[in-house]
């Protein structure tokens, strides 16, 4: 039987669907209707830097995906890695939690298996969840708990191979001949968003790329930005600069030229792959539900003051590329966020938007609010550490607290001296202004607040 | 007549210029590196940069092919010749040894100028190298008809086991496999 309204009623519904519309796009396209828990997808590269996209004013690079993806959602312009490499920043993700609680100090130190992941909240949660691609922390394979598919490999340690890299597939190792690690890797992702469509599910995507040795795949033109400029690189970005200093294994052999060239068509062919995630995302009706965030471990200095690698605390290693698309959930999409977010984050963030509880463990604080476009006061500092790589690598240990305006880094077990940014000169080349009058006016701040951040950590806070 | 390769423990006297030389150009070029750090202009610094670079490469890693005949023609013994080839180098672990320590510990720095890949390929590439220099050496021997055998064993083994070293560090899984296996030594010592 239909239902019958009284004129009141009618006059109140109209008025309501009038201030909705008027509303429009400033709210999410299911504002007022019980959220339901919406599809997370997690997308992980390795080693892209922050301002290589085309949406960030790159010169030349193209990644129409994510500039699209960064178009209908948020782009976070100041995200950042804790610590700035491979293994202990996926932990780090992954967890929620510093390298000093997790424990996995650098790409040597085994994973601990009593650490919880996101992944394992999710499952308890309700959530169908799978771990596809790169898992590179030390050790055996870990029992992650609450995953319903695993695949990921071994090969080189956890490196993999661009070509014919074997995987490990819910524990069977399985050969893949002829398949390049980006595109086979996405097929195992969309092969399970389309067996998860009804159900929430969260899937962590982690690829290799763009990590060298840059080997790029089939379906890339080796033409693509063959004639492109590297003016816009430091002045120390010589030819042969990225093999100075017994630093072969960061970006292999072969001029600097060469080598970022095939760098930047890498992360093309990421996005290149995440457009085929977020195609098959609308081809299944489920891309408003869908929360599709994509970041990196790291980012990567290409000539900074001579070095072509991630181990340092600068902001080309520990800044990151940040999106998160979420149509029924971003109110104002298409802009950009200020607030500095950083990767222990995501792991308490993914768990609000799904309306789970954050565990007290975790040290990240959601950036959900950032999202809703509320009035938000993330953070104001935070503690950057690293534990040394060693060898070929030879970064010592560090301390660092990076704030709005300023970096301050403290090297621990060495003769470097501290050195002190400001952060606007970062994006350049780094410039310490320690000995300069507004380094010594803002000197004292910034190691009390070190100190605070290394009394914590000594104290387990 | 066969030239004379008896050992002359006291005869350093050859290889005195020759090593001098070759190690003074190589501490040319590596504070020319530093100094080259203030041109302004990004297009010169870049090309002056990268032909530094290359001849610093030059001057640690092929210093044998120049430095093994002329102390040999100096009349030197070959264990001072070879000894002569391994001064250059020696000193370059020696600034990588100060450089590395600035960071690490000292027993890291002792290992990163023992084992790491690049200070391997330097020393190893030296014995290939002097294998090299000696069969020219004998090939200038005989053409002055000192003497009448231009290959020999030592020569040819020094150049096989360098390039099966250099296979093993370099290009065996583009390197990785050497590196990594560097790495696991590292943490089964100091971790």
């Amino acid at each position: 039987m239909a239902q019958k309204f009284s004129r009141r009623e009618m006059l109140k519904g109209a008025g309501l669907t009038l201030a909705g519309s008027m509303l429009g796009s400033a709210l999410p396209r299911k504002g007022f209707s019980k959220p339901k828990k919406p599809n997370i997808i997690f997308i992980l590269s390795d080693d892209h830097r922050w301002n290589h996209l085309g949406i960030q004013g790159h010169p030349w690079i193209q990644t129409p995906n994510l500039d699209r993806l960064a178009e209908e959602g948020v782009l976070f312009d100041n995200a950042f890695c804790t610590t700035s490499l491979c293994s202990p920043s996926r932990a780090s993700f992954i967890t929620g939690r510093y390298v000093h609680h997790h424990g996995v100090k650098n790409n040597l130190h085994i994973w601990n298996n009593r650490n919880q992941t996101v992944l394992e909240h999710l499952k308890t949660g309700g959530y169908n969840t799978a771990f596809i691609g790169k898992w590179h922390m030390p050790g055996p394979l870990p029992e992650l708990r609450g995953v319903d598919r695993f695949v990921t490999f071994t090969a080189r340690t956890g490196q993999g191979l661009y070509y014919d890299c074997p995987l490990i597939i819910d524990g069977v190792e399985t050969e893949r001949k002829g398949t390049y690690i980006t595109e086979d890797l996405t097929d195992y992702a969309i092969d399970f968003i389309r067996e998860q469509q009804d159900c929430p599910f969260c899937l962590y995507l982690a690829h290799k790329a763009p990590h060298g040795p840059f080997i790029n795949p089939g379906d890339i033109s080796s033409d693509l930005y063959q004639e492109e400029s590297i003016d816009h690189l430091p002045k120390w970005a010589h030819s042969f600069s990225s093999m100075a200093n017994g630093e072969i294994y960061g970006m292999g052999l072969g001029t600097v030229e060469k080598k970022y060239k095939k760098y930047n068509r890498l992360i093309s062919s990421v996005d290149l792959q995440i457009g085929r995630v977020m195609d098959e995302l609308d081809r299944l009706g489920i891309a408003d539900d869908t929360v599709l965030i994509y970041s990196t471990d790291n980012g990567l200095l290409v000539g900074e003051n001579g070095h072509f690698d991630k181990r340092w605390a600068y902001d080309q290693c520990m800044r990151l590329p940040f999106i998160v698309r979420y149509p029924n959930g971003i109110v104002n999409p298409g802009r950009r966020s200020r607030e500095m977010v950083l990767n222990i984050d995501v792991a308490p963030s993914i768990l609000e938007l799904a309306g789970l509880p954050t565990p007290g463990h975790m040290d990240g604080i959601s950036f959900h609010s950032i999202l809703r476009d509320e009035k938000t006061d993330l953070r104001d500092s935070f503690l950057y550490e690293f534990y040394k790589d060693f060898p070929p690598y030879t970064v010592p240990d560090i301390d660092a607290v990076r704030t709005r305006r300023y970096l301050y880094v403290e090297y621990q077990n060495s003769r470097l001296e501290p050195e002190l940014f400001d952060v606007r000169s970062l994006v350049k080349n780094p410039v310490n202004i320690l000995e300069t009058p507004e380094g010594r006016e803002v000197l004292p701040e910034m190691k009390r607040l070190l100190k605070h951040y290394q009394e914590e950590k000594t104290h387990g806070a | 007549m066969e030239h004379n390769t008896s050992i002359r423990k006291s005869d350093w006297k050859p290889a005195v210029v020759p090593v001098s030389v070759a190690v003074g150009i190589w501490l040319f070029l590596h504070f020319l590196y530093e100094i080259l750090g203030l041109i302004e202009n990004v297009s010169l610094y870049r090309n002056l940069a990268s032909i530094n670079w290359i001849l610093l490469v030059i001057s640690v890693g092929f210093s044998a092919l120049v430095v093994y005949p002329v102390v040999f023609f100096r009349g030197a013994s070959k264990r001072i010749c070879i000894l002569a080839v391994f001064a250059l180098p020696m000193a370059w672990s020696v600034k990588e040894f100060i450089r590395v320590s600035a960071t690490v510990t000292i027993a890291e720095s002792l290992f990163y100028v023992l084992f790491t890949p690049v200070q391997i390929l330097v020393f190893v590439g030296q014995v290939g190298l002097i294998g090299v220099a000696d069969i020219y050496c004998r090939i200038r021997l005989k053409q002055r008809k000192e003497i009448s055998r231009v290959m020999g064993p030592v020569p040819l083994s020094a150049i096989f086991l360098s390039v099966l070293i250099l296979y093993f560090v370099l290009i065996r899984g583009g390197g990785y496999d050497f590196h990594l296996a560097v790495k696991m030594i590292y943490r089964s010592l100091f971790l």
